[in-house]
């Protein structure tokens, strides 16, 4: 049973080796145990300051889970906190229930590994389904729906797309236009018909395309939604630039 | 750092200039002024990289429109600007090849894969004793040197992307510049269905190329007849 009330920690090397070997062990089916051993095992990790209590509760989305991880971690002293390899695979271990729960035959589905082990590289370290969640929320509040609207242990097709192209992540009003075009208010999801290949007309994958070609001429962090929206082919967008320019986020 | 520019006079007024430093997906972007054809040189002083995440930083400077209906267009740019403190004597570059003096105990030399994602390094070990010379310009201009270590270098490179690490989905990862740097080299493509055996062929024939281009066995045989004469 994961610990009630506990500090937040972060995993030495040995504890970063024993999660990984765990992760190896349910993936090939030799475990289905939850990994709780591994989080309060003094030898495996150290708390960190000023402590931060968390309890083992239950999210059902990732929004959720990062509403409520996010001012606990910002608190913490703790230099790189945003892509530290030891507190978010600590993180990871100690929410693994929530991330990668049990089926209804009690056998996990675990993914690939650096969904739950942060690595210092910082391009598999989008993969986190924890930090990279934390990092979208830390750039890019109040315009986030897209990317959090899953359950935690869910990664969003948004969010990979969006992290795969350093110039869209990078630009706040390209992300309040994505959120603008694609987020449905209320059904709280996404418009049908956003997703697909970089060849449907509208996708979020062809708004990658689209924009990234667009980053060599057109200053993208710099520039407003609306700014953006217009530059956008109405022949291909139309349907959600009308959406957009329907929807004015308040900030 | 400090940005000199000459007069633009052709570009609206209220052009401004930005510099962007980045490292993936962080960034942080400062202005540093407007060209209004008075100011030649722009500067930045006292900013702290307080979101980059990273101690290998990479900068961007933009000259963007401010004004009008060309709002937002880029009318200049450079960009993979990397600094180096040209004081200190523990870093250099040799091409797209970061180079690093450390102490390495026994070995002369090493390559370096660090965790973190940034380029792949050469370190040499700045303990060297040698004559007439430091391991600074031992890198850059000692022939024998040169014909020993780069291919390997450039091998152990290529193998780690072709068979442990390869990011080509982004552009900007050193992956895919040390990859168009080696097929500048190569004589044949290789294809997507390359296994094992082709892919070390492949790389093997890029060293061949590279070295022949760069005459690393003439310029080896040259320093062995000096030494000996």
């Amino acid at each position: 049973m994961t610990p009630p009330f506990t500090t937040i920690r972060q995993f030495n090397d040995a504890g970063l080796r024993a999660f990984l070997d765990y992760l190896r062990r349910v993936k090939e089916g030799d475990t289905q145990r939850s990994p709780d051993f591994l989080v309060d095992d003094q030898k495996l990790s150290s708390a960190l300051n000023p402590g931060q209590w968390i309890d083992p509760r239950s999210f059902d989305t990732a929004l959720d889970m990062v509403e409520y991880l996010y001012p606990r971690v910002m608190a913490l002293s703790l230099p790189n906190k945003l892509y530290d390899p030891g507190l978010w695979s600590w993180l990871a271990a100690y929410y693994f229930d929530v991330i990668c729960p049990p089926d209804k035959h009690d056998r996990r589905r675990v993914g690939e590994l650096e969904s739950y082990i942060a690595t210092g590289d910082s391009r598999k370290s989008n993969r986190h389904l924890i930090s990279a969640a934390i990092r979208f929320y830390h750039y890019h509040r109040p315009h986030n729906q897209l990317a959090l609207y899953l359950s935690p242990g869910r990664r969003s097709e948004y969010l990979r797309v969006i992290q795969e192209s350093p110039q869209l992540f990078t630009s706040p009003g390209l992300i309040e236009a994505i959120h603008r075009m694609y987020w449905n208010p209320e059904t709280g999801a996404p418009y049908r018909g956003t997703l697909g290949d970089s060849n449907r007309s509208g996708s979020i994958k062809r708004l990658s395309v689209v924009m990234n070609q667009f980053a060599v001429n057109y200053d993208l962090q710099g520039m407003s939604a609306d700014q953006i929206l217009e530059l956008l082919p109405k022949k291909e967008f139309g349907r959600w630039l009308e959406i957009a320019e329907a929807v004015r986020t308040e900030v | 750092m400090q940005i000199l520019t000459s007069r633009i006079d052709y570009l609206p007024k209220g052009t401004a200039i930005f510099i962007e430093a980045y490292y993936r997906s962080s960034m942080m972007r400062f202005e540093l002024g407007r060209l209004d054809g008075q100011l030649d040189q722009f500067s930045l002083r006292g900013e702290r990289l307080t979101e980059i995440q990273s101690p290998r930083v990479t900068f961007r400077v933009k000259v963007v429109v401010r004004s009008g209906r060309h709002f937002g267009r880029i009318v200049g740019a450079i960009d993979r600007l990397q600094v180096l403190n040209r004081d200190s004597q523990d870093v250099d570059r040799i091409g797209l090849l970061p180079v690093r003096f450390e102490p390495l105990e026994n070995l002369i030399w090493k390559v370096d894969f660090p965790d973190d994602g940034t380029d792949p390094m050469l370190c040499v070990n700045s303990e060297l004793s040698v004559e007439f010379t430091s391991p600074s310009v031992l890198v850059r201009s000692n022939v024998t040197f040169q014909s020993l270590v780069f291919p390997e270098v450039v091998r152990r490179i290529l193998e780690h992307i072709l068979f442990e690490d390869n990011d080509e989905e982004d552009e900007d990862s050193w992956q895919v510049k040390w990859l168009q740097f080696a097929r500048s080299y190569e004589t044949e493509k290789l294809l997507p269905e390359a296994d094992e055996f082709d892919k070390h062929r492949w790389i093997e024939d890029v060293l061949n190329a590279f070295s022949q281009s760069n005459r690393l066995k003439d310029n080896f045989e040259a320093a062995l007849r000096e030494h000996h004469s």
